[in-house]
């Protein structure tokens, strides 16, 4: 480039263009040079050095001085002595104080990988995920274990405080302003998670617990030859020490639910609605969110909101979106857990896994409880079924609006049965 | 010399912008020419045309160079801005055009077999309105895919419906919804949605409430008449959907407003009270010849099929009556 910028200084532009593209020199009078008041459309003769793709020699005589200066600046300040009283400096990589995780080559397969997400939407309902976790629906309300103890704990002006939460986190200051569908929610959740800390006087164990929000969860399983994975941040988690006791422990019970057939989606499949992914490694084990020396490892409860509510071109109503949800957040929570112990290919679990999900808009609660009985979901003929509770459209209260101070058609059984879903597994010490 | 130009696409649009127009033909000269009947006509420049057609050309090359995937099918749907009749270089070209912004969804109109020769089976989910057409379409399952297809008026939500794939044999109660062969056709069955060529999407007879008729079926080729009343001879490989289009209807509703002619893309004109010559008025001309398609893709013509009547001075001989 040099050699062209010394040829634009002598000759006009279009000239030092024409070479670039390789074309013919325009005949044009110079008026530049003195002497040559002629038409020329030949280069000069010190300038043919510079077009004979030699451009270098000039260079090289150009930089071969700027390094001699450089050489004999340096020995200056050598032999003046001015470094030699500076003291060395451990030489420090980059590499030694970032973090790098390791990174791992992605690998682009034939056949795709199906995923679930908190934007999926299952076109057939609760039918379609219960098919693709295994799992059948046992009773349309919760077990007995977590029914008996409804009412056990009553705190003080306990229903009056949760009225508050409802006026507090749906109603805004002014008539004018309109609270976001996320935040009623998101508040009105963590309301009520904080109303149940005044039970660790009767029940210390409650207090350790950890709550988390976005937690980045990865579980794989096969089906009917497929790899279907769950994704994402599935709702708000309660985690604790140890693992809920199993409902059904019954091994007979178990195996009979063998016998329970899946109903067809002929002439679709269960994974029409999946996510399909071709770029993936199968190495990857499916990861619980949390490091390994986490206190509270075990999944206890799963809080899941209808917010983000996301259209599809069929009309799906809410419950069963919902429903799916918070299956199969409470499915991949156990399954992730039973995966870093046990082998894939395990039938039936010695002890079952048993995880719970509480799922709401804001006004109607639904519940679940979710049994894991066995890792190997491949055929749907064969094998164990998962078991899953499932309690839906709880009205929490039926409408609240800016005159009323308290909301209209408050039903109490609602919270009594949240509160008796999170004091499963813990018990009084007097007793 | 010059730089080639970029596209500029959708001009008249707010989302898009204007300056994509090219700065050498801003400075360039409006140029006219005289025509063979002696007027003067502007001169179009265009040295460095788009790769990419913009007005003309088929839907699925625009999404291309939009950046809408084209490979893979999608269900969500892209809004299409109308050009208001204008070029990549914002001068109009087309009188007359106009109207609201359309959605356009991806629509299968290849209705194929499973890649073993096996019939497939599809079911519909649901039926859905298309701004970009006059029928409607159906939402439709099969196997882990889900594709859209045009709609015909005895769809159902939760019916299964069938694309064959089968030759030599006629099929005389046919499923309404099913895709067959032409081949596979006895004269007289209401058919949709066929296509010339083999190759060639089902384009023919989409709109809302046409129907064509199979009139012969000689094995090799087959001569269907469309609701233009317009006869095609095509090869007997080519398939067709039994039934009639949806939205039958469509014909006869009553657009009320200049505003509705508007938002279709329909300009005022002022036609109706203007004295006509003899241009205007119901012709009555003999039928034209048959437009035959070969499977090459050329086009040839073959006259029209003569129907042998009975008249009254044939005489009839009577077989009964011993000689």
């Amino acid at each position: 480039m040099m050699a062209l910028r010394l040829m634009m200084l002598h000759f006009r532009r279009d000239a030092v263009q024409g070479l670039l593209e390789n074309t013919r020199i325009r005949s044009s009078r110079n008026w530049s040079l003195p002497g040559k008041r002629c038409l020329s459309t030949s280069t000069p003769k010190y300038c043919l050095s510079l077009l004979d793709n030699e451009p270098e020699k000039n260079y090289e005589f150009i930089v071969k001085q700027m390094i001699d200066k450089r050489q004999e600046l340096e020995l200056e300040v050598l032999e003046s002595g001015v470094l030699e009283g500076e003291p060395k400096l451990d030489v420090v990589d980059d590499d030694q104080l970032c973090y790098k995780p390791e990174i791992t080559p992605i690998v682009r397969h034939n056949e795709p990988l199906f995923q679930y997400r908190n934007s999926t939407v299952l076109w057939e309902g609760p039918s379609q995920g219960l098919h693709l976790t295994k799992s059948m629906i046992i009773d349309y309300n919760l077990p007995d274990v977590i029914l008996q103890r409804r009412g056990e704990f009553e705190m003080p002006v306990q229903d009056a405080m949760v009225r508050k939460s409802i006026v507090q986190t749906s109603l805004a200051e002014n008539e004018l302003e309109h609270v976001p569908e996320h935040s009623r929610i998101d508040n009105l959740i963590s309301n009520i998670i904080r109303l149940t800390n005044t039970l660790n006087r009767w029940l210390p164990e409650l207090s350790n617990r950890g709550i988390i929000d976005h937690i980045p969860t990865q579980t794989r399983w096969f089906r009917d030859g497929k790899l279907i994975e769950a994704v994402g941040s599935l709702g708000k988690l309660i985690t604790c020490k140890n693992q809920l006791p199993p409902i059904i422990n019954d091994k007979s019970l178990i195996l009979s639910s063998s016998l329970y057939k899946f109903p067809t989606f002929y002439p679709a499949s269960s994974t029409v609605d999946l996510q399909r992914v071709y770029e993936y490694n199968i190495n990857e084990l499916s990861s619980t969110g949390l490091h390994t020396n986490y206190r509270y490892p075990a999944a206890h409860t799963h809080f899941i909101s209808s917010y983000p509510r996301i259209e599809s071109n069929v009309e799906v109503p809410l419950t069963p979106i919902l429903f799916n949800r918070a299956l199969f957040a409470a499915f991949s929570s156990a399954m992730c857990r039973a995966q870093q112990r046990l082998p894939i290919d395990t039938r039936i679990l010695e002890s079952p896994i048993v995880t719970q999900a509480i799922a709401t808009d804001g006004r109607l609660f639904h519940f679940l409880v979710f049994q894991l009985n066995s890792l190997d979901l491949d055929s749907t003929e064969d094998g164990v079924r998962n078991m899953v509770w499932w309690l839906p459209d709880q009205v929490l209260y039926e409408g609240c609006t800016y005159g009323d101070s308290e909301p209209i058609g408050y039903n109490p059984e609602v919270f009594q049965t949240i509160v008796s879903m999170l004091i499963n597994g813990v018990h009084r010490k007097d007793k | 010399d010059c730089v080639p130009v970029p596209v500029c696409f959708f001009q008249q649009s707010r989302s898009f912008s204007i300056s994509n127009i090219s700065e050498g033909y801003r400075n360039e000269k409006i140029k006219y020419r005289f025509n063979s009947s002696g007027g003067r006509v502007r001169r179009i420049n265009n040295p460095y045309p788009p790769e990419i057609p913009v007005t003309t050309g088929s839907v699925m090359e625009r999404l291309g160079a939009m950046g809408f995937p084209t490979e893979t099918f999608t269900l969500e749907k892209v809004m299409m801005p109308k050009t208001g009749g204008r070029d990549w270089r914002g001068r109009r070209i087309t009188r007359r055009a106009g109207g609201d912004p359309q959605h356009y969804g991806m629509v299968e109109l290849i209705r194929e077999c499973n890649s073993d020769g096996t019939t497939r089976d599809m079911r519909i989910v649901a039926l859905e309105y298309d701004n970009f057409r006059s029928a409607n379409t159906a939402i439709v399952v099969y196997g882990d895919e889900k594709r859209r297809i045009i709609g015909t008026t005895s769809m159902k939500v939760g019916e299964i419906i069938r694309n064959h794939c089968f030759y030599n044999r006629i099929v005389l109660e046919p499923q309404p919804g099913d895709c067959y062969y032409v081949g596979n056709l006895a004269p007289g069955t209401t058919v949709c949605q066929i296509n010339l060529t083999p190759d060639r999407p089902q384009i023919t007879s989409t709109a809302a409430g046409n129907k064509a008729t199979v009139v012969r079926n000689d094995g090799h080729n087959v001569i269907i008449r469309l609701s233009s009343k317009q006869d095609i001879q095509i090869d007997s490989k080519c398939r067709a959907v039994i039934g009639q289009v949806s939205n039958e209807q469509w014909g006869n509703l009553e657009w009320g407003t200049a505003g509705f002619g508007r938002r279709m893309g329909h300009r005022p004109r002022s036609g109706l009270f203007q004295l006509k010559g003899g241009w205007a008025g119901r012709k009555i001309h003999p039928p034209r010849d048959v437009n035959v398609y070969h499977t090459d893709g050329s086009k040839s013509q073959s006259p029209r099929i003569q129907t042998f009547k009975k008249s009254s001075k044939t005489k009839t001989k009577d077989k009964t009556k011993n000689k």
